[in-house]
C-alpha cells in the first residue's frame, strides 16, 4: 500500500470561488521522493496543507500511513513531519529551546528528547550555535533549523514546502544533498518546488501542477517523452542580421518542425539533432553566414511544462 | 499534560526573553499605583493633604485682643475655617464682627452677639454659620468653666492677687479648649483581653487601597487580554500552523495557550498583591482565600474574553489595538481608576456588564467593608459565568480557525 494516497482532492477557499486544488489524485510509495512542480499559485501549499490536516478538503480523500485525514487526524500527524514554506520558529528563543519546545509538542520527553535535539543540531551543523537566539542566525541557518524541527521524532514521511526559496547557493546545496541522503536512509519525501532543476535532480517521480490541476505525473523520462522525440537546436551566427534569413530558409525542410530567430540566434525544434544539424549548416553556408556556436538541448521539465501549458514555468 | 506545561513554559520564556518586558510587567504597574494613590488621596481625603485649599476663609473684624477673643479665633481655626484679622471687612465674602464687650459679656454669663456676614447664594454659608456657632459655644463653655474654677480657687485661697487669678483663668480656659479639641483622648475604647475589636466598616476604600486594587485590575487585564494577541502573532510567525500539525489536539492547543496566559496573569497578580501590601501597606482584607478566589475568577473571565477575541481578530496590529483599548476602557469604566461609589446609580448598573466592575466591587468590599469569602461568592460566581461564556465561544470558533 502507498504511504500517501490522494484521491480526487478539491479545495475551494470560498464557496463558489475558484478551485485552488482541482481534482488532484496521486500516490507516494514508501521510500520515494515525490515532487510537486509548479509555478507560484499552482496549489502546492494548499495540497500539502490538506495532507497535513491543516486545511479541510472541500471534497476528495487522503490517507497517510493508513490514516484518514478527517477520520484520524492525530494518526496522520504522528506519521508526518512538515517543513513549512515560511519559517516557523521562535526568533527570541535559542535553537535548542526551539527544538525542545517542538519536540515536546511532538510528544518527546526526557533523555529521548535530549538525544533527538543533539542529533538534529549535529545533523544541521548548528551545534556550536545551539544556545544563540534564532534572531541572530543567517537566513540559511534559520532554514536548516526549520528543517531540523520538521524532522523531530523521525516520522516516516516529511513534507518540504519550497525549502530552498530565497537562500544562498551553499545552503541550497546542503539541503538538496541532505534530502537525498535522508532518502537513502529510508525517509519518504514530498517535496514542492518551482525550480525544475531541483525536481529533476531529486525526484523519483514528479507531479506537474498548474492552476490547481495535476497535468502530468511520472518519472522524469516518462514526462519528457510527452513532448515527443524532439530536441532543441540553437545556432548563433556571427552576422546578427542573418538570423531571420536562416530561419526562413530552413523552415519546412525535412526534420525541422519549427524555426524562430532572435537577432543572431536561431532556435530550431527538430525531430533529431543528428540529421537536422547538417541541413541547417548547409543552408547557412549557402547564405554566406558563418556559425559561431552550436547547442543541442535535450527536452527537460521546462519544455514539458511549455508543451503542456503553452507557458514558461517561471512566468 | 506535558504539552500543556511545554506551552506554559514557552510563553514565559518568550514573555521574559528580554529584561525590558519586566518594565511593563511589574515596574510600571507599581509606579502607577504610587502615582494614582497619591492623586486619589487628594481627591478622596481632602483634610489629609494641603489643608488651606479645602477650608473657607473668614475675615474677622475685632475691637481688641484679649485671651477670650484669641481663644475664640483659635477655635474657629480648628473647625475648618481660616481666619484673617482685618481693619475693614471686605465685600462679597465671609466676615465676622466681634463686639467690644465680647469677653465681658461672656464672663458675665450673658448672651454675646457676633455678626456674621455671609453670602446668600453660597452653599458654604450654612456650614460657616455652624462652625461659628460651634466655636462660640465651645469658647463660652470653656470660659464658664474657667470662671467657676477661679471662684473655687479664690474661695480656697489658692489665688490671691488679680494677676494670679488671671493666670489661673487663662490656664483653665486653654486646658479646657485643648481637651475639647482632642476628643480621641476622651473617647478611647479598650476591649477586654482576648476579644477582637470589631472591624471598622467603611463605605469606601482608602486612596492607596483603591489605587492598588485599581492598578492591579488595569495591568493584569492587559496581560490577560493579551491572550487576544497570541493566536494572531503565532499565525503571523507561522508557528501556529506548525503547532496544528503536531500530534496535539486542537482543544489542547487552545487550552495550553489559555493556561499559559492565565499563568502569566496570575504571576503578575501575585507580584502586585504582594507589592500593594509591602510597598503601600494595603491590607487585602482579612480573608486571603476570598482575595485569591476573586483574583482567580477575574483572571479566568478576562483570559477567556482574550481568547475569544483571539479567534476574531485578523492582524497583530488589530489585536494590539483591541487589547489596549479594551483593557483601558474596561478598567476606567469598571471603577479601577476612581471609586465606583462616586458615580451615579444608573452608571453603576450599566457597568455590571464588565468583569472589571465585579472585580473592583469585590476587592473594595474585601478591603474596606471587611467582607469575607461568603460575601464575595456572588461576585466570583458572576465572574466565572463570564469565564465559561467567553471560553465556550472561543472553543467553538477555534474549531474551524484557519481552515
Ligand atoms: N488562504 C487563502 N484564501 C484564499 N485563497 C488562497 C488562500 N491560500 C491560497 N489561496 C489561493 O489558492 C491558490 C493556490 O495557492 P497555493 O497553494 O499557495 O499555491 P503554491 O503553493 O503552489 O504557490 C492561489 O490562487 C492562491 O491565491
Ligand atoms: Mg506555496
Amino acid at each position: 500500500m502507498a504511504l500517501v494516497e490522494v484521491r480526487n482532492l478539491v479545495k475551494q477557499y470560498t464557496a463558489g470561488g475558484p478551485n485552488a486544488v482541482d481534482d488532484v489524485s496521486f500516490e507516494i510509495q514508501a521510500g520515494e521522493i515525490f515532487s510537486l512542480l509548479g509555478p507560484n499559485g499552482a496549489g502546492k501549499t494548499t495540497t500539502i496543507s490538506m495532507i497535513s490536516t491543516l486545511l479541510r478538503p472541500t471534497s476528495g480523500a487522503i490517507t497517510v500511513n493508513g490514516c484518514d485525514v478527517l477520520g484520524d487526524p492525530m494518526g496522520v500527524r504522528r506519521s508526518i513531519g512538515v517543513v513549512p514554506q515560511d519559517l516557523a520558529l521562535y526568533d527570541e528563543l535559542s535553537a535548542r529551546e526551539n527544538l525542545r519546545f517542538w519536540g515536546e509538542m511532538r510528544g518527546l520527553h526526557g533523555d529521548g528528547l535530549k538525544q533527538e535535539i543533539d542529533e538534529k543540531l549535529r545533523l544541521m551543523d548548528l551545534t556550536n550555535r545551539a544556545a544563540d537566539r534564532v534572531k541572530t542566525f543567517s537566513g540559511g541557518m534559520k532554514r536548516r533549523l526549520n528543517l531540523a524541527v520538521g524532522l523531530l521524532g523521525n516520522p516516516p514521511l516529511v513534507m518540504l514546502d519550497e525549502p530552498t526559496v530565497a537562500i544562498d547557493p551553499q545552503s541550497r546545496r546542503y539541503i538538496l544533498d541532505w534530502v537525498k541522503d535522508m532518502n537513502t536512509k529510508g525517509l519518504t519525501v514530498l517535496y514542492t518546488t518551482h525550480y525544475m532543476e531541483e525536481a529533476q535532480e531529486l525526484s523519483h517521480r514528479i507531479g506537474i501542477i498548474d492552476q490547481g490541476k495535476l497535468i502530468a505525473i511520472g518519472a522524469l523520462e516518462e514526462l519528457t517523452r510527452l513532448v515527443g522525440e524532439h530536441e532543441t537546436l540553437i545556432l548563433t551566427l556571427y552576422q546578427e542580421s542573418g538570423g531571420t534569413q536562416l530561419a526562413e530558409a530552413v523552415a519546412g525542410l525535412e526534420g525541422i518542425l519549427q524555426a524562430s530567430a532572435h537577432d543572431g540566434e536561431v532556435v530550431l525544434n527538430v525531430a533529431s539533432a543528428e540529421t537536422a544539424l547538417p541541413t541547417a549548416l548547409g543552408q547557412a553556408s549557402l547564405l554566406g553566414l558563418s556559425v559561431r556556436t552550436i547547442e543541442i538541448r535535450e527536452p527537460n521539465l521546462e519544455t514539458v511544462f511549455l508543451h503542456l501549458t503553452g507557458r514558461a514555468l517561471r512566468d | 499534560m506535558r504539552r500543556l506545561f511545554a506551552m506554559i513554559r514557552n510563553e514565559f520564556l518568550r514573555e521574559f526573553a528580554y529584561p525590558l518586558s519586566l518594565i511593563f510587567f511589574i515596574l510600571l504597574p507599581v509606579l502607577f499605583t504610587a502615582a494614582v494613590g497619591t492623586g486619589l488621596s487628594g481627591m478622596m481625603n481632602p483634610d489629609e493633604s494641603d489643608p488651606e485649599e479645602f477650608r473657607t476663609r473668614l475675615y474677622v473684624l475685632q475691637a481688641d485682643s484679649d485671651p477670650l477673643v484669641d481663644a475664640f479665633l483659635e477655635t474657629l481655626e480648628t473647625v475648618n475655617l481660616v481666619t484673617e484679622v482685618v481693619e475693614t471687612l471686605p465685600e462679597d465674602t465671609f466676615g465676622l464682627e466681634i463686639p467690644t464687650d465680647f469677653s465681658e459679656r461672656l464672663l458675665a454669663g450673658s448672651a454675646v452677639t457676633v455678626t456674621l456676614h455671609t453670602l446668600p447664594n453660597s452653599t458654604a454659608s450654612q456650614a460657616v454659620e455652624q462652625y461659628v456657632r460651634a466655636a462660640q459655644g465651645r469658647v463660652g463653655g470653656a470660659a464658664l468653666i474657667a470662671k467657676l474654677g477661679v471662684e473655687q480657687a479664690r474661695a480656697t485661697g489658692a489665688v490671691n492677687t488679680e494677676a494670679e487669678e488671671a493666670d489661673f483663668f487663662n490656664h483653665v480656659l486653654e486646658k479646657t479648649l485643648e481637651d475639647a479639641r482632642n476628643p480621641a483622648a476622651v473617647a478611647e475604647v479598650r476591649w477586654p483581653e482576648g476579644v477582637d475589636a470589631p472591624q471598622v466598616e467603611r463605605d469606601m476604600a482608602t486612596s492607596n487601597e483603591q489605587a492598588s486594587a485599581g492598578q492591579l485590575v488595569t495591568w493584569v487585564q492587559i496581560t490577560l487580554l493579551g491572550a487576544a494577541e497570541v493566536l494572531v502573532n503565532e499565525k503571523q510567525g507561522g508557528t501556529l500552523k506548525r503547532m496544528l500539525v503536531c500530534p496535539t489536539a486542537r482543544g489542547a492547543i487552545l487550552t495550553g495557550k489559555l493556561l499559559a496566559r492565565l499563568a502569566l496573569g496570575l504571576f503578575q497578580m501575585a507580584l502586585l498583591l504582594a507589592g500593594g501590601a509591602l510597598i503601600f501597606g494595603v491590607q487585602w482584607g482579612k480573608d486571603p482565600v476570598a482575595v485569591a478566589v476573586i483574583s482567580l475568577a477575574f483572571a479566568l473571565a478576562t483570559v477567556g474574553l482574550g481568547m475569544f477575541i483571539a479567534t476574531i481578530v485578523r492582524t497583530p496590529g488589530q489585536a494590539n489595538s483591541v487589547v489596549v483599548g479594551l483593557s483601558m476602557g474596561m478598567a476606567a469604566l469598571g471603577g479601577a481608576w476612581y471609586p465606583l461609589e462616586i458615580t451615579p446609580a444608573f452608571y453603576q448598573q450599566v457597568v455590571k456588564i464588565l468583569p472589571s466592575s465585579w472585580a473592583m466591587r469585590a476587592y473594595t468590599d474585601l478591603l474596606a467593608r471587611g467582607a469575607t469569602l461568603v460575601d464575595v461568592l456572588p461576585h466570583a460566581g458572576i465572574l466565572l459565568g463570564f469565564a465559561v461564556l467567553f471560553t465556550t465561544l472561543g472553543i467553538l470558533r477555534f474549531r474551524s480557525y484557519g481552515r
